[in-house]
C-alpha cells in the first residue's frame, strides 16, 4: 500500500533515506498505549543487504481545532538511532492551514526545518498555551499564544498551521525515540558498530565510538582501523573527538607515529594543533623526529611553538637534530629565534655546540 | 573646467601630504589618511591597543577597490619600504592578502600571509624615487579583511622599524608631528564623550537647557549599536516610566523597530539622529574623533585629547562637565575613575545570580551579519582559516540575531576587541560558506548583503558611582528619593550556548539567556557620576552597577533615558556651579522637579514641539 502512493518527498531539502521499495524486508513493531491512528505502528526497513536502513511511521491522524477535524496524513522517518530524518505527504492529501488552505512548498519545507530542530521552542510549549484566550479553544494561529513570547513561537512554526506544528513535532520526537532505542538494543551487534563507524551519519559514528571506546581511550579488539579511519574522516568533530582521546598506546610503534604524522599532514589547521599538543606524550621514533624538524619551516607561529615544544620533550636528540634547531636562533625571525631559546635552553643532552650557540644567543639578548 | 578641477584637487591632496614629511629620512604614512580609500574602511576599535586607527578590506569575500593616496619625498633616493600588518587569521594562514605599489609598481612581498597573528613591520624591500611625489596603492587580493596601520619609507638601509608600542608613538609623534599640531577645539559647559544612543541623548538634553556643548564620537556616524554600522533595534520600554516627560528625546532619535542586522541600512535612521543634532546650536559635533588621553587634576578632568580616527588630527577640548557615554568607560578610564570589570562574587554583592567567585565573565560582543536573496547562484569562497563546520554542526541561518556572539570572558572586551571582531568573522565566514558549499538548495541564491565590521559590543568597563545598582533593587523595584530613569528590561545575562560550548570550548560564538523578568524598576541618579572623578557624568553601559543588575539597564532606550537625565544634571550643577554630587547633595528636589516634569521656565522639548 505504502509504496503504490505518490508522496511529496521532501528530497527538495537534501536529505535522503534509503529508497523504497515494496522488495525491501521490513519488520513492524507495535507500541503500547499509543492510537490506532498509525502512532501504534512502527516499521524498520532493511536494505538490498539485509541491514537494518531506516525506521518509519505512516500516520493518518485527525488534528481537530473548533470541533472541526482534518485528516493528516503523514509518513515519518528515523535514523537507527531515532534522529528524525524526514516525512512524506502524500500529493493527493496535502498538508492544509487555517480556512483549508494548502501548505506551499515554503511551508513544506519550513514544516522539515521545524521537526528537524529537536531543541524547538515546541518543545517547551505546553498545550494550554496554544488556547486562544477569547473562546478558550485550540488555535492554529500564533496570535492565539499565551505564557511563551509570541514574536519567538512565531519564527518556529507555519502561521496558520500552529497546531499541525505542534502535534508533528511531537509525534516525531515523543514516545517512539525511546521505542526505536529498544529495538535497536536487540538488534545492535559487532558488524552494525562496524558499519557505523564508516558512516556517513555523524550520529552513527559518535554513537559507535561510544560503544568501542573507553574513558582512556582504549579501543575494542578489532575496531582500531575502524577508529583510526575516523581521525581522518570528514566527520570533523567525531575527528577530532578521536584525536583528544584515544589512547597513546597504539603509537608507540614507528610505524604506527608515521601513519599518525601522515594524518597529521593532510589535516585542517584546528586538527592539527590537536594532533600536535597530543604527540608530545609520545617517545617518537628517529626517523619521525627528523622528519618533523624538517616540517618545522612549513609551520605557522602557533603550530612551529607547539612543534619546537614536540622535540624539545624528546630525549637524545641527535646533533644534526639539535644544529637544525639551533640555526633558528640566528634566524631573522625574532619569534622563532625566541621560541627555539626557550624550548632548548637547560635541555638535557645537548651538544657542547648547541650550548654554546644557546649562550651566544642569551648574550647577544642581553646585549639589545 | 574640469581639468582645473582635478589639477586643483591634485593640489590640495598634495597638501594634506605636507603633514608626514618631517623626518628626513623617513616618511611614515598612515594607512587611514590615504587620501582615495577605495573599498578599503577605517578601523579604530584597537585604539587602545594599537594607538592607531587602520585600514582595512572588508569586502565579504570580495577584493575590494584600491586604495591609493600621493606621497611627497623631502629627497630622491632608494628608501627601505616596511608596512605594518599582520595576517588576522594564523590558522594556520590567513585570507587577508594585498600587494603594496609604490609608483605604479608592486612590492615582491604579499602582506597578511605571514601566519602570525602580532601587529609588525614587515619589510616590502626597496624602492628607488626619483619624483617629488608618488602614488602608493593598496591592492586587496580577496575581500577578506586585510589590513594596514601603517607605511614607512626609511633611506637607513635595513634597520626594522620599532614595534614595541612606546617607541611606536614616539616614531608616529616624531613624523606625523601629532603634539605640535595639537588644535584647541574650545572650552564647554559639557563635553560628552561618545555619540551612542546615551551620549547623543545627553548632549541634546543639555542642549535644550542652554548648556555649550561638544559632542565627540568616534565613528563617522551617531547611534552607537543603534548605527547602520552596528544595527543593534532599541530595547526597554518608554511607556513604563515613572516620570513620562523622560524618554521624548529617546522618541525622537527611535526610527521604529527593524530588528536586529536588518539587512537595510536605512532601517537604523543614521540621517535622523544627525539631523536632530544639526537643529541644536548649543552643540558643536566632533565625529571621527577617538579620546584617548584626559588632562585631571585632583581628580578633576580639565580637558581631553582626541585623535581624528583619518587624518590624526589632534584636538583638544576643555569643559566643565563631562560625560563618559563611552560604553567601555574609556574616559573614566583615562581620568582614573573606579571602575569594575567582569562579574562580582555572591559573598560581596548578596545577589542570588552572581557567582561564587568574582571572575573576568563578560557579556559578548556581536558582529552582526545578513543575506538576501539573489537573482541567480552564487559561490563563495572556501574557508580553511576561518571556523570549522559539518552537517553535525552549523547554523542553518539566513541573517543573524543576538545570539552570534564572542567574548564570555575568553577575550577580554577592550583590550582583544580586534580578536573577539575577527573571531565573530571567522565563525560567520565559516559557516556561510558551509551554507554555500553544502547547502545549495537553500543558499545557492542567497549572497551576504552586509556583515558588521564594527563590533556590537555589550559589556566592559563599569564605572563606579556613589551607588552601585545590584539585583535587589531591580527586582524589588526600591524607589530612592534620586530614582530617575524607569528601566524595564529583564535581566538578560548571556552565557555560551551549550551546544556551542560542546563544539567550540572557549571559542564560542553562539549565545543563549535566560530572560528573569522584572516589573518597571528605577535608577538612582547616583549611578551616574562617578564616585571619585569630581565632575565626571555616565550614561549608557558603563553607569554605575552590578554586572547583574547591568544585564537589565544595558538595553539602549534605558541608555538613552539615562543620557537625558545626565544633560538635566549638568544643567543644575552649572546654574549652581556645584559637582555632580552636589547635586544630589544639595539641590535634589529642584533636580528631581526636572525630572518629573514640575520645574517651571526650562524645556526640553525639541524645537519643532516648542513652535
Amino acid at each position: 500500500m505504502i509504496g503504490k502512493r505518490l508522496y511529496v518527498i521532501m528530497i527538495l531539502i537534501g536529505i535522503s533515506v534509503a529508497h523504497l521499495s515494496a522488495q525491501q524486508r521490513e519488520e513492524t513493531f507495535t507500541i503500547a498505549g499509543t492510537g490506532a491512528d498509525g502512532t501504534d505502528k512502527l516499521v524498520l526497513q532493511y536494505d538490498s543487504s539485509g541491514f537494518p536502513s531506516v525506521f518509519f511511521q505512516d500516520i493518518f491522524t485527525p488534528v481537530c481545532l473548533d470541533n472541526v477535524c482534518k485528516p493528516v496524513r503523514i509518513k515519518l522517518f528515523w535514523d537507527l538511532l531515532g534522529n528524525y530524518i524526514q516525512y512524506e505527504v502524500p500529493l493527493d492529501e496535502p498538508l492544509t492551514k487555517l480556512d483549508h488552505q494548502e501548505f506551499t512548498p515554503a511551508d513544506y519545507e519550513k514544516l522539515q526545518q521545524i521537526l528537524a530542530n529537536d531543541e524547538s521552542l515546541l518543545k517547551q510549549l505546553k498545550m494550554e498555551e496554544l488556547m486562544d484566550s477569547t473562546t478558550q479553544r485550540l488555535s492554529d494561529s500564533v496570535d492565539a499564544v499565551t505564557g511563551a513570547t509570541k514574536n519567538t513561537v512565531k519564527g518556529e512554526v507555519i502561521e496558520g498551521a500552529l497546531y499541525t506544528c505542534y502535534t508533528l513535532w511531537h509525534l516525531v520526537h515523543g514516545q517512539v525515540v525511546d521505542e526505536i532505542h529498544q529495538v535497536m538494543q536487540t538488534k545492535l551487534d559487532e558488524q552494525m558498530l562496524h558499519r557505523f563507524l564508516k558512516s556517513t551519519n555523524f550520529h552513527y559514528v559518535h554513537f559507535a565510538l561510544d560503544e568501542v571506546m573507553d574513558k582512556q581511550g582504549m579501543v575494542q579488539k578489532g575496531f582500531l582501523p575502524d577508529v583510526l579511519a575516523v581521525l581522518e574522516s570528514n566527520h570533523i568533530f567525531a575527528a577530532r573527538r578521536v584525536a583528544q582521546e584515544i589512547n597513546l598506546r597504539y603509537f608507540t610503534a614507528g610505524s604506527e607515529q608515521e601513519k599518525l604524522w601522515v594524518i597529521f599532514t593532510r589535516s585542517a589547521y584546528s586538527q592539527q594543533v590537536v594532533l600536535l599538543r597530543r604527540m608530545t606524550g609520545l617517545t617518537l621514533d628517529t626517523r619521525l623526529v627528523e622528519e618533523i624538524a624538517n616540517y618545522l619551516p612549513k609551520l605557522n607561529q602557533a603550530l612551529f611553538k607547539q612543534g619546537v615544544s614536540l622535540l624539545a620533550h624528546q630525549e637524545n636528540l641527535s646533533p644534526p637534530i639539535q644544529e637544525k634547531l639551533m640555526a633558528y636562533l640566528k634566524s631573522t625571525d625574532q619569534q622563532k629565534a625566541q621560541v627555539v631559546y626557550q624550548a632548548m635552553n637547560g635541555k638535557n643532552q645537548l651538544t657542547d655546540t648547541a650550548k654554546k650557540q644557546l649562550n651566544a644567543y642569551r648574550k647577544q639578548q642581553n646585549q639589545l | 573646467m574640469n581639468k582645473q578641477l582635478k589639477t586643483s584637487t591634485f593640489f590640495l591632496m598634495m597638501l594634506c601630504c605636507f603633514t608626514r614629511l618631517l623626518g628626513q629620512d623617513r616618511v611614515l604614512v598612515e594607512a587611514e589618511s590615504f587620501q582615495q580609500k577605495g573599498g578599503w574602511v577605517i578601523d579604530q576599535q584597537s585604539f587602545p591597543v594599537l594607538h592607531s586607527s587602520y585600514l582595512m578590506a572588508h569586502g565579504m569575500g570580495r577584493p575590494v577597490k584600491d586604495a591609493k593616496t600621493y606621497v611627497r619625498f623631502p629627497k630622491k633616493g632608494t628608501y627601505q619600504v616596511w608596512i605594518r600588518t599582520k595576517d588576522w587569521a594564523p590558522f594556520p594562514v590567513g585570507p587577508g592578502k594585498f600587494k603594496v605599489q609604490v609608483d605604479g609598481k608592486p612590492l615582491a612581498p604579499t602582506f597578511g600571509e605571514s601566519g602570525d597573528s602580532a601587529w609588525k613591520w614587515y619589510s616590502g624591500g626597496e624602492v628607488r624615487v626619483d619624483k617629488d611625489s608618488v602614488e602608493l596603492v593598496l591592492q586587496d587580493l580577496t575581500g577578506f579583511n586585510g589590513r594596514v596601520d601603517a607605511i614607512l619609507f626609511d633611506a637607513t638601509p635595513k634597520i626594522e622599524p620599532p614595534n614595541e608600542l612606546t617607541a611606536l608613538d614616539k616614531l608616529r609623534n616624531e613624523l606625523l608631528g601629532l603634539r605640535t599640531n595639537r588644535k584647541e577645539m574650545g572650552n564647554y559647559d559639557l563635553v560628552v564623550v561618545g555619540g551612542g544612543v546615551a551620549g547623543t541623548c545627553a548632549a541634546i538634553s543639555a542642549a535644550r537647557l542652554g548648556m555649550k556643548v561638544a559632542l565627540i564620537q568616534d565613528r563617522p556616524l551617531l547611534g552607537g549599536n543603534n548605527s547602520s554600522e552596528i544595527r543593534v533595534h532599541l530595547m526597554g520600554d518608554l511607556d513604563k516610566s515613572y516620570y513620562p516627560k523622560l524618554g521624548r528625546i529617546v522618541r525622537e532619535l527611535d526610527n521604529g523597530d527593524p530588528g536586529n542586522g536588518n539587512p537595510d541600512a536605512k532601517e537604523y535612521g543614521d540621517a535622523r539622529k544627525f539631523a536632530i543634532i544639526k537643529d541644536e546650536k548649543n552643540i558643536s559635533l566632533f565625529i571621527n574623533t577617538h579620546v584617548f588621553e584626559a588632562e585631571a587634576e585632583n581628580n578633576t578632568i580639565k580637558a581631553v585629547i582626541g585623535r581624528d580616527i583619518e587624518t590624526n588630527q589632534e584636538k583638544r577640548f576643555t569643559g566643565t562637565y563631562f560625560a563618559d557615554c563611552t560604553g567601555d568607560g574609556t574616559l573614566g578610564f583615562l581620568a582614573g575613575a573606579d571602575f569594575r570589570m567582569g562579574r562580582e562574587s555572591k559573598q560581596e554583592t548578596g545577589e542570588s545570580f552572581a557567582p561564587d567567585k568574582a571572575d573576568d565573565f563578560t557579556l559578548g560582543t556581536s558582529n552582526l551579519w545578513a543575506s538576501l536573496p539573489v537573482d541567480s547562484a552564487t559561490t563563495f569562497p572556501e574557508t580553511p582559516w576561518a571556523l570549522p563546520f559539518s552537517d553535525e554542526y552549523h547554523i542553518d541561518e539566513e541573517k543573524s540575531d543576538w545570539q552570534w556572539e564572542t567574548g564570555f570572558g575568553n577575550f577580554n572586551t577592550i583590550t582583544e576587541a580586534e580578536q573577539i571582531r575577527d573571531h565573530n568573522l571567522r565563525a560567520i565566514y565559516g559557516n556561510w560558506s558551509y551554507l554555500k558549499h553544502h547547502k545549495p538548495e537553500k543558499y545557492a541564491k542567497r549572497a551576504l548583503a552586509w556583515v558588521a565590521y564594527i563590533g556590537g559590543k555589550r559589556e566592559s568597563r563599569r564605572l563606579m558611582g556613589d551607588h552601585i545598582l545590584t539585583q535587589m533593587d531591580v527586582q524589588e523595584g526600591k524607589v530612592y528619593p534620586d530614582a530617575t530613569v524607569t528601566a524595564t528590561w529583564t535581566i538578560d545575562l548571556h552565557f555560551p550556548d551549550k551546544k556551542n560550548s560542546l563544539y567550540f570550548p572557549d571559542e564560542e560564538f553562539f549565545a543563549g539567556t535566560k530572560h528573569v523578568r522584572v516589573a518597571p524598576y528605577t535608577i538612582p541618579y547616583r549611578c551616574l557620576y562617578s564616585r571619585n572623578i569630581h565632575n565626571l557624568f555616565m550614561a549608557g553601559r558603563d553607569i554605575s552597577t552590578t554586572h547583574v543588575a547591568f544585564g537589565s539597564t544595558r538595553v539602549m532606550r534605558t541608555c538613552g533615558m539615562m543620557g537625558e537625565v545626565v544633560g538635566m544634571a549638568a544643567f543644575v550643577a552649572k546654574k549652581y556651579q556645584t559637582s555632580p554630587r552636589g547635586v544630589y547633595q544639595k539641590h535634589l528636589p529642584e533636580f528631581m522637579g526636572m525630572i518629573k516634569g514640575e520645574e517651571g521656565g526650562v524645556s526640553v522639548q525639541p524645537k519643532y514641539m516648542q513652535q
